[in-house]
């Protein structure tokens, strides 16, 4: 590793990290990505609220170890019973559907 | 806003010039790194100017400047660490353009990515840009896909145009990414096309091994660039 990560990693000592995370809002569901290096799908745990969802995960990254922790306040309500989530290439990816269909089709005149 | 390039290390004459500065996936900055670090490149000299933002590299306790010059093999490495603004960008990119025109460089590549890379593809598609039919030539020795007709709007517009106006042939290479998470990934298959030009064997191997440790690292550099992109539509965008 050069100078130019470590400049970069001023939180070196931190026992818990904020991973990166993209939140998307769709016609129906709310579909956040967050980047989890080193974490396996078997130490990632997430919870889900209507209008959250916390991830949380333990990752090994160069030899050592290192904590997740993310909390996504969504923009609309979803419903957390169907919440899913998968591991995509080290990024996992929860889908949340909305709890209520907040759009109507618009006859056009 | 002025930019002055200072030069502390040997000249090199001809050189083939490569880029990198923070955009989607922070492609050009992981490939080029990985460049000089892999490639033993020296440090050549630097971009100075009062209008930087406030941030400086401390090493060994000392200063140093976050707009960069690499050389070694014929090569000049230019790497900005830090997103700046749009205007400050150019301005410095027409600098280094100013700089490098009495060496005669053979050839200035942009190394970048443009997003759009599916979460878990595998498949990394790279295409260039070129600001001359005679810098196109380079791609066929690349064997990249020139973009089809459209347009191309950004920095790297930009660079092509300003290497074009001063007869340095440019190319944009530019990599599908991941746009707002570090995509080391994307920067190995870059470095694999550019390397017939670059003229050395660059083994990536290492880079896809320590990729996991480039992501969790570069994450703030990420999301301080991510926040540059969205509040300033700089990323290289093309139109077909």
């Amino acid at each position: 590793m050069s100078w130019f990560y470590r400049a970069w990693f001023v939180e070196i000592r931190e026992e818990v990290v904020e991973p990166l995370a993209e939140v998307r809002v769709e016609r129906d569901r709310v579909v956040i990505a967050v980047d989890l290096p080193g974490a396996s799908r078997e130490r990632v745990r997430v919870e889900a609220g209507e209008d959250y969802v916390l991830i949380e995960a333990d990752g090994r990254v160069g030899g050592l170890g290192c904590r997740y922790r993310k909390l996504v306040r969504t923009p609309v309500k979803i419903d957390p019973s169907r919440v899913r989530a998968r591991m995509v290439g080290g990024v996992l990816v929860v889908e949340a559907p909305l709890l209520r269909r907040t759009y109507r089709e618009v006859k056009v005149e | 806003m002025p930019v002055r390039v200072v030069e502390t290390g040997a000249e090199v004459r001809s050189p083939v010039v490569l880029m990198g500065v923070p955009g989607p996936g922070l492609v050009g900055v992981i490939a080029v790194d990985y460049l000089v670090r892999s490639l033993k490149m020296e440090e050549a000299g630097f971009l100075d100017s009062p209008e930087f933002p406030p941030i400086v590299g401390v090493r060994d306790g000392v200063i140093q400047p976050v707009f960069r010059i690499f050389s070694g093999e014929g090569v000049y490495t230019v790497l900005s660490q830090v997103p700046l603004p749009p205007q400050l960008l150019m301005t410095s990119t027409a600098a280094v353009i100013e700089w490098l025109v009495p060496k005669r460089p053979r050839v200035l590549i942009l190394l970048g990515g443009v997003g759009g890379r599916k979460l878990g593809s595998e498949e990394i598609e790279v295409f260039a840009v070129y600001s001359s039919k005679e810098a196109s030539e380079f791609g066929r020795a690349m064997g990249v896909k020139a973009m089809p007709n459209g347009f191309l709007s950004g920095f790297a517009a930009f660079l092509l145009r300003e290497s074009a106006r001063a007869g340095i042939p440019a190319i944009a290479l530019l990599a599908q990414s991941y746009a707002n998470y570090p995509d080391p990934g994307a920067a190995a298959v870059l470095i694999e096309k550019a390397a017939p030009v670059i003229g050395a064997e660059v083994d990536v191997g290492a880079l896809l091994k320590e990729s996991e440790e480039i992501r969790l690292k570069l994450r703030e550099l990420m999301s301080e660039t991510s926040r540059a992109m969205a509040e300033e539509a700089r990323v290289p965008t093309y139109i077909a």
